[in-house]
């Protein structure tokens, strides 16, 4: 059901899936989504007005995602929506948002092959995220690499990303496996486990998504291998949803982000102490869900310097906004509208918080395309995984 | 008609109706301007955005140009694989080949504003370098301390496999650093690190974007996740940390800029000045970009012409109200009003003027705040400017020489003619100093080091390796030999000061010098700072110094020339003067953590600014205290408030007499007015008592910054004269009886002492006398041994000559000045206070009861110690003691201020009555003029007075026996005149019928006090501006 105030209003969507698979990681973007806007709407509210989100479930589907957007712009008038987290979803949102020349938010991680001047990606991209977790683990890990990961594009594309960084470092991959997303694949994992298990690689490069990493660890733990033994390196996975699993799986293991909430400025601190009063202190906090909740704070400052809440409007003035965020600064780039982002490097404890083991101490650029291939050469990679 | 007729005929109503249109021009007009205003604010606000995406623009066109010569040297470097066989060579021969390959691939590939070119192995091994930080083998990232912006940058473009670009904030300089990770045969192999300087870059997008808008450009960077700011003005190069800015709407744009937002609108920059600004965030280097236009300049045009149509206006209203007046006075319009009306103008005026006078009084203090912060800042800023330039030359001196030897082979006679030219035709250098490396000067002779002395005789030959194995890690142990090692570790090496042989303080520039390539020695130039400095003003206010520190804390300069001797850090000094705050404050200026940094509660502020040659850091220390407005032109303008006051009462008193007792209203003007003058001058005498002791030329010295800063000024006359320093004797003095014999004589009851080092003082007899005093009688009352110190006491009763302006009497205020000196002219000593055996706030006076000050007719305001000049025109029959400082006494002073109870029983309470009485009688004389008998009893009257009048001012005069005329005396010579004229009307009837100012001459009395009071006070103040005040 749509949520509904009686005020003079703002309307903005928020698309995510509140059903299905997808679920488990879109509904705390949900509630980052709503603290922001509760937050400005406590404050003094938008030039005037209240902000109304209508909150929408797509029921992890792409189509549906497709057909909501419709809906929110032409029937609810919304003047930009926050959502989407998978690329499947994006792309399907994204002729309509173009169609409607209205804004998206999205917070997702990205592969960065493309751009649109509707969507505003909050967002890390593959070049900011995997460069240096893939360079760090050559550096200080080891120099053998399994790749494993679930069988979707962005997965895909990643791989390529990583075997090309891995190759340029001068380091080798001992093998690689793509696990299908569907029910009962547990056949997959086990054929992957047994292969890690026989060509020992020194470090695991997973980018398998939601609840199939539960079974992933537990498989490598049960065949005897620790992280002492072999650690593995995660990119999409967040600590919230490692704490829905068992945390001791997890324990040793490396994750790369640009956000966690062990980091330790002001802005953080506070970040923290307003989702706990809201949301209840045993809640935690990944980056997607800052991602979210920066779009709105975002999307806010644009609108308060254009001084409208018009799409076409917002999209010129968010160009031009930087954030002193919890996770460090954003600041959208005029070009791709993609965000500079700080990445950091975290060791998984037992409480379910991180050590920052390494810190990339400013943003990092935000790159369309990895800069040791050709444009062309990514543009059909991506082609290439789309049409599969 | 009707209403033209009526209104025209109503002089007031044209007026009024006259105000009332300019009024509304003036409302229309500011509006007019308020609009106008909004217009070209806008409009600029539109310029400060082009400028600042223009900025951009260009710091990204910068940026990329060097990106691209990066990658092109990187793949230079990976195509001759320079890099692998750099960090695999052993071998020398084959190493300096690579290195010069590099060379060659730097000077066709890199742009020739770099700083330093650095490359990293894939083991962070350092393969090459340029920095003199660093060491080639070395590790690089042990070498640098985590958080090092190098060590950062290196590691991000390692773990990201990109180039990275940021900006390091070294100093006072911007530097821009660029890292790009070098790829070989598909592996990582380590990466290329430069460091380019911003000056050109940031002078030239000054230059363009002041030039065509007169903008200014700033730089912001956060610092760690603290919300400090650092803000870069590319022009001074000043790096500045602005405190807590969080809290201040103002500083959103600050904050904003630094951590990623862009804007513009109104904005109070740090020296409080309301600009115009566009910023935006740079996140390719981490840091906000300011563009700001000054408010001021923006709005300057229209409000000149606004002031203009203001002032137009206003003659109008004063033209339209002339024309009135006179058109009035003409037609004989009813004067009366016309006086009441004149009066309400003369009236507004005089408020008007009063009212500034009170503004400027409280705008005086702020002055003088604000002087004293600017003196200082500019005084720093050209100081620092002077001493960079000095250092210039040294370096240049240096590096023209290593040049020299780079490219010649002298001969040891070739080398020292062309030192003693350098020498001879410098004469701030003292030695140069040129230590080859071991058999570097010939392969027979281990260590060659000639060193060339400037001395009085010429210049001296010495050889520096016969002190020291300058080459032994040893030598680095000894400050004066440690440049060798540190030159050759640094790469350029500015030492600290030391004493050398000639007993001058030296200072070290040390740099090596090459051998085709291989550095084959080190110069050293040895200078004499404390020459350059003299010429420098270190003093600002009474009690505000600066000095010089290197980055460690140790003192460069200072002004007590003792310290810098001594070696001390200036945290030792703030320790052993046991100053807290200036510890505090010296901390966070050498953290850098703010500029200005202040300690708002104790008055203390402190400035800082970097010599950027040297990287030494310059402070200067201000006292609010000093800060205080000028006694003169404070007092001025109190006595012109008073006065106007004054007026303004009486003027207000005669209107409101007259509106409302329109009878008896010329007694009602006459008391009122005589109890505002009264009132007034005791005002006035009041404030010119208080503060005319500012006159006073002392400086008093009350602790020990005091009389660090006196002894410096002492010491560094008789440096400048190449006398030797003296020797200091500390003296103490407790004075437990003190009265005046005459009007010039103190007599004096004190116990005296003085603290003899058993070292030191060793040859000095262990005396103490009062030079100046008529009488003196001294006896040894208590001698101590207390550590390596012997503390002798005196109790001495002096008669001393004290020096007192009387003519201000009752207002004077004298400072007894009692010297003490040693007795031994022959030898060169100085007494300082002992301090330390003294409680604070300084009292040297105590045990005296009130009565006993009272009977002395002061009352002790204040007392401290001073330096006085009194240059002896004899030399006592001892030729060498005027090569010696003997032109400085040693004083011990008391601010007594007169009592003015004394004078007001004796003389004033007196006068009071003699004035009454004159009073008295013209009062009763002033119905019936021509009666014989009242004639002679007012004669006779007077004449009695006269002679009271006499005998007061004789007595006065026994007092007081002065050359100059008593301020008091005034009041006599008033008195006088006032009975002679009295005298001269009773006898000779015809004044009788004169009106005087238009007062029927019965009304005389009415007039008498008022007139009176004038006449006093018109002496009053015209003596003051005469300066007898």
């Amino acid at each position: 059901m749509p949520y509904i105030t009686p005020h003079r209003t703002t309307k903005v969507g928020i698309l995510y899936s509140q059903t299905g698979p997808l679920a488990i990681t879109e509904l705390p973007l949900i509630d980052a989504t709503m603290l922001a806007i509760d937050q400005i709407n406590q404050k003094s509210g938008l030039l005037n007005t209240v902000i109304e989100p209508i909150i929408i479930d797509a029921h992890s589907d792409p189509a549906i995602f497709a057909q909501e957007a419709e809906k929110l712009i032409n029937q609810y008038k919304v003047k930009a929506i926050f959502g989407c987290w998978t690329t499947s979803s994006l792309q399907a949102v994204k002729p309509i948002i173009e169609k409607h020349n209205n804004i998206l938010f999205y917070p997702g991680q990205y592969e960065g092959f493309e751009k649109s001047l509707h969507i505003i990606y909050t967002g890390v991209t593959i070049t900011q995220l995997f460069l240096p977790g893939v360079s760090w683990g050559f550096f200080n890990v080891g120099k053998k690499f399994y790749l494993i990961g679930s069988d979707n594009t962005y997965q895909k594309i990643a791989h390529v990303v990583l075997e090309k960084q891995i190759e340029e470092l001068g380091g080798s991959i001992v093998g690689r496996s793509y696990i299908p997303i569907k029910e009962n694949n547990i056949e997959n994992f086990r054929h992957a486990v047994d292969e890690i298990s026989s060509t020992k690689p020194e470090l695991i490069l997973n980018t398998i998504h939601g609840i199939d990493n539960m079974i992933f660890f537990k498989l490598l733990r049960d065949k005897g291998i620790s992280s002492q033994k072999i650690p593995t390196m995660s990119f999409s996975i967040s600590i919230p949803e490692i704490m829905l699993m068992d945390v001791n799986n997890f324990v040793g293991d490396y994750l790369c982000s640009s956000y966690f909430q062990s980091i330790s400025s002001v802005e953080n601190r506070y970040f923290i102490e307003i989702f706990k009063n809201k949301f209840g202190s045993q809640r935690l906090i990944s980056d997607a869900m800052e991602s979210a909740y920066c779009s709105v704070l975002l999307w806010q400052q644009a609108v308060k310097q254009a001084n409208s809440t018009e799409p076409h409007t917002i999209i010129e003035a968010i160009k031009e906004q930087g954030l002193n965020a919890p996770g460090g600064i954003i600041f959208i780039d005029p070009v791709t509208l993609q965000s500079w982002k700080n990445i950091r490097i975290g060791r998984i404890k037992q409480n379910g918080q991180c050590d920052i083991v390494w810190d990339s101490k400013k943003p990092l650029r935000p790159s369309v395309y990895p800069p040791y291939e050709s444009t062309e050469f990514w543009d059909a990679i991506v082609r290439k995984f789309s049409e599969q | 008609m009707d209403l033209k007729r009526k209104i025209t005929q109503d002089p007031l109503k044209i007026i009024v109706i006259t105000t009332l249109v300019c009024s509304l021009l003036f409302i229309t007009t500011s509006l007019i301007y308020y609009a106008a205003a909004h217009y070209l604010l806008k409009t600029a606000e539109k310029n400060v955005n082009a400028s600042l995406e223009e900025s951009e623009k260009s710091i990204n066109v910068y940026v990329e140009q060097k990106k691209e010569s990066l990658i092109n040297f990187s793949a230079y470097l990976e195509n001759n694989q320079l890099i692998d066989q750099l960090d695999t060579s052993t071998n020398s021969a084959k190493y300096d080949e690579v290195k010069n390959s590099i060379e060659k691939g730097l000077n066709s590939h890199l742009p020739n504003d770099l700083s330093h070119v650095t490359i990293i192995s894939a083991f962070n091994n350092i393969v090459y370098t340029t920095n003199p930080q660093l060491t080639y083998g070395t590790q690089f990232t042990q070498t640098l301390y985590e958080k090092n912006i190098y060590v950062q940058s290196f590691l991000r473009s390692k773990i990201t496999s990109l180039l990275d670009c940021t900006v390091l904030y070294e100093g006072q300089r911007l530097f821009v650093v660029l890292t790009v990770p070098i790829f070989s045969k598909n592996a990582y192999k380590g990466a290329i690190q430069v460091t380019i300087t911003t000056d050109y870059l940031f002078a030239n997008l000054q230059k363009t974007i002041s030039s065509s808008h007169n903008h200014k450009l700033l730089f912001l960077a956060k610092r760690d996740d603290e919300v400090k700011l650092i803000s870069f003005d590319p022009l001074k190069k000043v790096v500045s940390l602005e405190k807590s800015l969080k809290s201040s709407a103002e500083s959103d744009s600050f904050i904003g800029a630094s951590v990623g937002r862009k804007g513009s609108g109104f904005i109070k920059d740090w020296n409080n000045t309301k600009a115009i600004a566009a910023w935006n965030y740079y996140p390719p280097f981490n840091i906000g970009i300011l563009v700001a236009h000054d408010y001021q300049t923006t709005v300057s045009s229209i409000i000149f012409m606004v002031i203009i149509w203001y002032i137009l206006l206003f003659l109008l209203i004063i033209l339209v109200i002339a024309i009135v007046i006179i058109n009035s006075i003409t037609r004989e319009y009813n004067f009366y009003k016309i006086r009441k009306f004149l009066l309400l103008s003369l009236l507004t005026i005089l408020l008007s003027v009063l009212l500034v006078s009170v503004y400027k009084i409280f705008l005086l203090s702020d002055k003088a705040q604000f002087s004293l912060h600017n003196q200082a800042k500019s005084e720093l800023e050209n100081t620092v400017q002077q001493i960079n330039l000095y250092v210039y030359t040294i370096q240049s001196l240096a590096y023209a020489l290593a040049a020299d030897l780079q490219t010649n082979n002298y001969s040891p006679e070739q080398l020292e003619k062309k030192v003693s030219e350098i020498l001879n035709a410098n004469t701030a250098l003292i030695s140069i100093t040129i230590a080859y490396k071991k058999y570097g000067f010939n392969q027979s002779i281990p260590l060659y080091a000639p060193m060339f002395i400037k001395t009085n005789k010429g210049i001296s030959k010495e050889s520096f390796s016969s002190l020291i194995d300058y080459t032994a890690p040893e030598s680095k142990l000894d400050s004066r030999y440690s440049w060798y090692q540190n030159a050759l570790e640094l790469g350029a090496y500015w030492s600290n000061p030391y004493m050398n042989e000639n007993n001058q303080l030296e200072y070290m520039y040390a740099i090596p010098f090459r051998d085709d390539n291989n550095i084959n020695g080190v110069i050293a130039i040895g200078f004499n700072l404390l020459e350059m400095t003299k010429k420098i003003n270190f003093s600002v206010g009474k009690h505000g110094y600066s000095f010089i520190i290197n980055s460690r804390g140790d003192l460069i300069y200072h002004p007590q020339v003792d310290y810098i001797m001594k070696q001390k850090s200036i945290f030792e000094i703030t320790r052993a003067e046991n100053n807290q705050h200036l510890d505090a404050l010296l901390k966070r200026m050498l953290s850098k953590e703010l500029s200005p940094v202040s300690l708002q509660p104790e008055g203390i502020h402190g400035y800082y600014n970097v010599i950027p040659i040297t990287q030494w850091l310059m402070g200067t220390i201000i006292f609010e205290k000093d800060a205080k407005p000028d006694a003169i032109s404070y007092l001025h303008n109190i006595l012109w408030t008073i006065i106007l006051s004054t007026i303004l009462s009486i003027i207000v008193i005669i209107i409101c007499s007259l509106i409302l007792f329109d009878v008896n209203a010329k007694y009602y003007i006459s008391i009122l007015s005589t109890i505002i003058l009264v009132f007034s001058i005791i005002a006035v005498s009041h404030f010119i008592r208080f503060y005319s002791l500012d006159k006073a030329n002392i400086v008093p010295i009350f602790d020990n910054l005091t009389l660090d800063q006196q002894l410096n000024k002492i010491e560094q006359h008789a440096l400048s004269q190449n006398k030797q320093l003296p020797i200091r004797i500390e003296t103490g003095i407790f004075i437990y009886d003190f009265s005046f014999k005459d009007y010039g004589t103190m007599i004096v009851n004190a116990y005296v002492w003085q603290k003899y080092h058993d070292v030191i003082h060793k040859d000095i007899p262990q005396q103490v006398t009062f030079p100046l005093a008529y009488k003196l009688r001294m006896k040894e009352v208590f001698r101590k041994k207390e550590h390596d110190y012997q503390v002798i006491g005196w109790d001495a009763h002096a008669e001393v000559p004290v020096t007192s302006n009387f003519n201000k009497y009752p207002l004077d205020t004298t400072i007894a000045s009692i010297v003490l000196a040693h007795p031994d002219i022959t030898k060169n000593i100085l007494l300082i206070p002992d301090l330390s055996s003294y409680d604070k706030p300084l009292t040297l006076i105590n045990g005296i009861s009130e009565n006993e000050l009272y009977s002395s007719g002061f009352y002790l305001k204040d007392n401290f110690f001073s330096y006085q000049k009194d240059v002896p025109e004899t030399t006592y029959g001892v030729s060498e003691i005027k090569e010696q400082i003997k032109d400085t006494f040693f004083a011990v002073n008391m601010v007594l201020v007169r009592n003015i109870a004394n004078p007001l029983t004796l003389y004033i309470t007196p006068m009071l009555v003699v004035f009454l009485s004159i009073f008295g009688i013209l009062y009763m004389m002033k119905d019936k003029m021509l009666d014989w008998d009242k004639l002679f009893s007012a004669v006779g009257a007077y004449s009695a007075t006269f002679f009271s009048i006499l005998f007061i001012h004789r007595s006065l005069r026994e007092a007081y026996p002065v050359a100059e005329t008593l301020y008091l005396e005034y009041l006599f010579f008033i008195a006088y005149w006032g009975l002679l004229v009295l005298t001269l009307r009773t006898v000779f009837p015809v004044f009788d019928r004169i009106r005087f100012l238009g007062v029927d001459q019965k009304r005389i009395p009415l007039l008498y006090w008022p007139l009176l009071l004038i006449i006093w006070y018109i002496i009053t103040i015209i003596l003051f501006y005469n300066g007898s005040l």
